[in-house]
């Protein structure tokens, strides 16, 4: 099971379309895929006693990481930076199970011309401190605005293209570090 | 007025101690003061309604940090970096206004030897995106459980960092905002 997540909570975000794309390129390849998309997070998450005792509606959300084979990580750049929102929810996560040894891929998306490199580089260190195993191939979206036409889908098909080949190489990755075929 | 955040959410942190002594080294300098303590962030600013339309019960925080002269986060480190709830309050605060042209301090404290020198580090980025008035020198508190005492007192060595970060940021301030604090003797 590969676990897809969407970055943010920002209601019609095309994070959340660009996930889509990402969890049909690891449909195609047969392999399983689980999405979970920040927008749903409880709301009890956010009140500070949530740091001693997690809400019950946290739960599917951890269950999902820690069964997950491998994690991707679609992110926008707000601010220069992770949305709070991506971070928060991280930080919401069981030490250290979450991310120990897990495999984990990133995709980022922005409307300027640098293609959220800041956010995916902030998650690589994120990542590197939790001694999780990190995919090396990102993809990065730069003008996502023009990326996407009104329906969702992208403009130009070289993005189908980065992401299929970054699926496959992570698919791969994974089922090498966990000696297991993901896919049929 | 010089606003000082509290840079988590969470509940009996040490950053809301180090806050009140950040706080205390403006107020001996006689420069008026307001703590803006994230753990009083109203819950429905965490909806995602809120991108689209700001809830009204976070206007005190917006109306405070639009009429600071100068601001100072004091930051923990969590997960090697900036908390969420505090990147998630700086998405949350008006654009460009907010920073643009705003002086700006960092205090980093962290249980581990390296002190937030990471999230201050990223907080300094942040802050230069948004065109803010980074002061360079910055405080960090390494161990800090060993920095604390029960009485909640602060290592004295540290104290004295903060009062001395606190003078050469205020003047600094002074200079950028053409204007002059009244002083205690």
């Amino acid at each position: 099971m590969i676990v897809i997540i969407s970055g943010t909570n920002r209601p019609g975000s095309n994070t959340r379309k660009v996930t889509t794309h990402v969890q049909a390129h690891y449909q195609s390849l047969g392999v399983k895929t689980h999405l979970l998309d920040l927008a749903e997070l409880p709301a009890e998450i956010i009140s500070p006693s949530a740091y001693a005792e997690k809400p019950a509606g946290l739960k599917k959300f951890t269950d999902a990481i820690l069964a997950a084979e491998g994690l991707v990580i679609v992110t926008p750049e707000y601010n220069g930076g992770i949305p709070g929102i991506l971070k928060y929810f991280i930080d919401m996560l069981p030490f250290p199970e979450s991310f120990e040894q897990r495999p984990v891929c990133f995709v980022g998306l922005a409307a300027g011309i640098w293609g959220a490199l800041r956010p995916v580089e902030q998650l690589q260190a994120i990542f590197g401190y939790r001694n999780a195993y990190i995919f090396p191939e990102r993809v990065f979206m730069p003008g996502i605005g023009k990326l996407l036409n009104e329906t969702g889908q992208f403009t130009n098909p070289d993005l189908d293209k980065r992401l299929s080949r970054q699926a496959e190489g992570f698919v791969g990755f994974v089922e090498s570090l966990r000696g297991k075929k993901l896919r049929p | 007025m010089i606003v000082i955040i509290c840079g988590t959410n969470r509940p009996g942190s040490n950053t809301r101690k180090v806050t009140t002594h950040v706080e205390q080294s403006y107020k001996a300098l006689g420069i008026p003061v307001q703590v803006l303590d994230l753990a009083d962030l109203p819950p429905e600013i965490f909806l995602p309604s809120a991108y689209e339309k700001t809830p009204a019960s976070f206007k005190k925080f917006i109306d405070a940090i639009l009429g600071a002269d100068g601001l100072v986060v004091v930051t923990p480190e969590y997960n090697g970096s900036i908390p969420g709830a505090l990147k998630y309050f700086i998405d949350m605060l008006p654009f460009p206004e907010s920073f643009e042209q705003r002086p700006v301090c960092f205090v980093g404290l962290a249980a581990g030897l390296w002190g937030a020198m990471r999230p201050t580090e990223q907080l300094q980025q942040i802050f230069a995106y948004r065109n803010g008035l980074v002061f360079p020198e910055r405080v960090f508190v390494p161990g800090v459980n060993n920095q604390i005492g029960t009485d909640g007192k602060l290592n004295p060595v540290m104290e004295k960092n903060l009062r001395q970060q606190a003078t050469k940021f205020i003047s600094f301030v002074e200079k950028v905002r053409e204007k002059k604090f009244p002083r205690a003797n």
